[in-house]
């Protein structure tokens, strides 16, 4: 299964594009916060252009948020498979910073369904 | 045709194959419409086959549909076969998700339909939302159960695709299996041959 480790130096970074024929399922994601300049809020979006529909003929690039975790100054968050099996990504991975950090380190690790 | 394969109770002595085979042989009824002149009531041995996997996704939201169309013509999908002399057995599952389909044939023509005035699909009437529908455990994308019959100018195939209520959005992915069967026709063939041919319905034959 891949997995990749990023600084938050940007926002947002775009761990996995979209793989066409299933979803990316993450099975950990860790934030080392431990270098970071002040607690942080990281978001796991799913970004994706859903295919025309009866009722939206001409669709748009959508972004959604599926899961937001707080970390604290100095701190760790650690979501393991079992927390995150419902998580299903559609389209692209990835992850929004609420401040951009090169000191906070996102690492994901994810399967495909 | 459409048909479906349930999951078996008990198996007994050798199993045969799912999708049609060289030295098969297969009989069109005679309902099918004369604008079908090459299968309109003949008769065929399978001369060869050949298998051709297709991937088919679609993200949607919620309570929504789309209409996926699996013939030739303009914004259809291409699964239908050219030759006259071609059948396309389509093997069709899907990836698990919050979705269904259901097929009509030509398009606003049910394929699913029971006796009562009425009770028809409609994914737009919670009442009749679920009415001949197939879910994604019905036809698992690793075992799949849906078989589909076209041959060249059959009428489009529509498969209709909802996303139930529930979630925001959902991928719908179609595992597609097109076993390509050349065929020769048999102009006189014995009654053993009958009786081991698959017979092909037409669709009007399963709208009764």
């Amino acid at each position: 299964m891949p997995s990749l480790a990023q600084t938050m130096a940007a926002t947002p970074c775009v761990f996995a594009t979209e793989k066409l024929n299933a979803k990316i399922v993450p099975t950990q994601i860790i934030v080392d916060n431990e270098a970071g300049g002040a607690q942080r809020v990281i978001t796991i979006q799913d970004v994706f252009t859903p295919a025309a529909s009866n009722g939206v003929p001409g669709p748009v690039l959508t972004t959604v948020d599926r899961l937001i975790i707080t970390v604290d100054n100095a701190g760790w968050a650690t979501i393991a498979a079992e927390a995150l099996k419902e998580l299903e990504i559609l389209g692209q991975l990835q992850v929004a910073i609420d401040g951009i950090d090169a000191g906070t380190i996102v690492t994901i690790s994810w399967g495909f369904q | 045709m459409i048909q479906y394969l349930p999951t078996p109770e008990a198996t007994v002595g050798a199993t045969l194959p799912k999708l049609l085979q060289k030295g098969f042989f297969v009989k069109f009824t005679d309902e099918w419409p004369d604008t079908l002149p090459h299968v309109k009531g003949k008769f065929f041995r399978v001369a060869r086959v050949n298998q051709v996997n297709q991937d088919l996704p679609y993200i949607l939201p919620s309570n929504d549909f789309r209409d996926v169309d699996f013939s030739n013509q303009t914004g259809g999908v291409n699964l239908y076969p050219e030759g006259s002399r071609t059948l396309y057995e389509v093997a069709l599952g899907f990836k698990p998700g919050n979705y269904q389909v259901q097929f009509y044939i030509p398009a606003g023509e049910f394929v699913s339909r029971l006796e009562q005035a009425g009770m028809v699909p409609d994914v737009t009437v919670a009442a009749r939302r679920y009415l001949g529908a197939f879910k994604p455990e019905d036809s698992p994308y690793e075992d799949k159960r849906i078989l589909l019959y076209f041959v060249k100018d059959l009428e489009p195939m529509i498969l209709r695709t909802f996303v139930d209520t529930g979630c925001d959005y959902e991928k719908a992915v179609f595992g597609v299996t097109v076993n390509k069967c050349y065929l020769d026709e048999m102009k006189t063939p014995t009654a053993d041959q009958l009786a081991r041919s698959k017979e092909i319905l037409y669709y009007s034959q399963l709208r009764w």
